[in-house]
């Protein structure tokens, strides 16, 4: 039996020439926090519209909860509360009437609309037309109306956005929170990194429609090593020097060399052989990429390979 | 409660607040105070006219105003706008998220679009019988007195009207969903407005589906050249509007929410 509560399997949306979404494999564990991530236009929100049954796979399937997205899908969104880009609600109505719509269609109880309310802070303005909101707080109604039922599965599509610094630190709270809380698995969509690393016990990396990296955070920093910067004298020499005892080394045409290690014992080793052949070393600085160098690095050209 | 009734209810708290809403009283009252104007303008020629029914004068007039100019135009503004609310601002990705069947929604929105065309018709109704007594406590000249009032007759005119315009509610309903434009929407409630005025007169009224139900209306008041078989008309209005408005369903239910 699978512990997917996602599964796509070669999921692919074509608009016209255009591949949107292309052989996506997605894979995400019960009790998650998965955040997808990728630049704008690489097919997020795409995905998130063909997991919800919004749009219609090209090619490809989608299983939820075990059982095919196919035929009547009633009973699979019942376990999903979702906020699909632009949050929706009705400006004419009040946050509270909004949350009292989705709470007629998913059956829900008064007591939820209140608990809704009071988790994404939205208690003090409940009573106000929605149309008077703020981009902040139209986001929170939106994130209210997702897990009003406190739905098993949460898929969020940038949820964020428009969001102050402060907003952003309480969403991220709240999504770590839910499935400890609640045992909600979360798939949050992003385009930033930093939002997601907090929180994320998964990820995955979309690019030009294709995924080119699934797995843990740890896992994605493993694939990306260490280097050291090495200021000396004689470049070309110490290179040489560097090479023979085995090291991969790159020179970048100044008196700095990059050297792949693995940790702070390697910087010392490779310092303590230069200087033994003779070589003057002005600057050692041992560099770590962070989760986001590694996902600007991958995302920066269309044809990113895949580290799969 | 099934996924109707779940779609039918957050449907009608969408309504709160809305121009939807406040139209269904507000598209009779301009007819009623055009008509009430016209009798107090024209009261030389409504006055002391004793050899008329003036009730069915009264109702004639204002059938024909309502049914063949305010009510496509009203038709057309009411559907937009319930579809409105979910293309302003997107909702029909939130709708569609539900756990309910897509056609609930559209069948819900159906329902909700014949109710206020349902209370329009009557407010309209209710408003002609009392313009009819307010200008009969003016003058007792008009004749319209409560006594005489054709309850039955004006009541059946107003049925048939409500029940043959299901096929136009249906179209109007089916275009705003298709096209979120609101110039779509319009231009087709304007063009059949036209179309309407016309053909009013010629055959082919008949079946135009905007110009049947007030066609139907007042051809329960005698009027020879509008004689016309009632259960064959209100079949095409009313088994017309089902059948479009299950095909409008099934369509809306397929498409993508891009």
């Amino acid at each position: 039996m699978t512990n997917n509560l996602i599964e796509t399997e070669g999921l692919t949306r074509r608009f016209g020439r255009l591949s949107a979404v292309d052989h996506l494999d997605l894979s995400v564990p019960q009790g998650s926090v998965y955040g997808f991530l990728g630049p704008n236009g690489a097919g997020k929100t795409t995905t998130i519209r063909m997991l919800l049954g919004l749009i219609r796979p090209t090619a490809g399937r989608v299983r939820l909860f075990g059982s095919p997205l196919r035929g009547d899908t009633t009973a699979l969104l019942a376990k999903i509360g979702s906020l699909v880009e632009a949050p929706a609600l009705y400006p004419h109505l009040t946050g509270r009437e909004n949350l009292e719509v989705v709470r007629r269609l998913r059956s829900g109880t008064s007591a939820q609309v209140n608990f809704a309310l009071a988790t994404v802070g939205l208690e003090q303005a409940a009573d106000r037309r929605a149309g008077a909101y703020s981009l902040g707080m139209i986001q929170r109604l939106g994130l209210a109306a997702a897990l009003l039922t406190l739905p098993p599965l949460l898929i969020l599509d940038e949820p964020t956005n428009g969001l102050d610094p402060a907003g952003i630190h309480e969403v991220r709270e709240l999504i770590r929170r839910l499935p400890r809380e609640y045992g909600m698995t979360v798939f949050v969509s992003s385009h930033l990194l930093s939002e997601v690393e907090q929180t994320a016990t998964h990820i995955g990396i979309i690019q030009a429609g294709r995924l080119i990296f699934q797995g843990t955070p740890d896992g994605l920093r493993g694939r990306y090593q260490d280097h050291v910067t090495v200021k000396v004298d004689q470049p070309e020499a110490a290179q040489q020097t560097l090479r023979q005892a085995g090291w991969q080394v790159a020179h970048n045409g100044n008196h700095t060399l990059r050297v792949v290690a693995n940790g702070e014992a390697d910087a010392g080793l490779l310092t303590s052989q230069l200087v033994g052949s003779g070589h003057s070393v002005y600057h050692v600085a041992l560099e770590t990429p962070s989760l986001e160098d590694i996902f600007l690095q991958l995302t920066a050209s269309p044809t990113a390979g895949g580290i799969r | 409660m099934n996924a109707l009734g779940r779609a039918l209810s957050a449907e009608l708290l969408k309504t709160r607040r809305t121009l939807a809403l406040l139209m269904t009283v507000l598209a009779p009252l301009i007819i009623a105070v055009l008509q009430f104007a016209m009798y107090i303008q024209g009261s030389e020629y409504h006055l002391n006219q004793v050899d008329r029914n003036q009730w069915q004068s009264l109702n004639q007039s204002s059938l024909l105003f309502w049914s063949l100019l305010m009510m496509p135009l009203f038709v057309t503004l009411e559907t937009a706008l319930l579809n409105g609310l979910e293309y302003d601002r997107r909702n029909w990705a939130l709708l569609y998220t539900m756990p309910a069947p897509r056609w609930a929604f559209y069948a819900a929105k159906a329902a909700i679009s014949l109710a206020l065309i349902g209370i329009s018709t009557v407010v309209m109704f209710g408003l002609v019988v009392l313009i009819g007594l307010i200008l009969q406590a003016i003058n007792p000249g008009y004749g319209l007195t409560a006594a005489t009032i054709p309850w039955a007759q004006m009541g059946q005119s107003y049925a048939l009207l409500y029940g043959a315009s299901f096929l136009m509610v249906s179209i109007h309903l089916w275009v705003s969903s298709r096209w979120p434009n609101y110039v779509v929407a319009f231009a087709t409630g304007i063009a059949a407005t036209v179309t309407t005025v016309l053909v009013f007169e010629g055959d082919l009224a008949r079946f135009f589906p905007w110009s049947m139900p007030g066609l139907l209306a007042l051809s329960t008041m005698g009027i020879p050249d509008l004689v016309m078989s009632v259960p064959l008309f209100l079949a095409i209005g009313a088994g017309g509007g089902l059948l479009v408005a299950l095909l409008g369903g099934w369509h809306i239910a397929r498409r993508d929410v891009l």
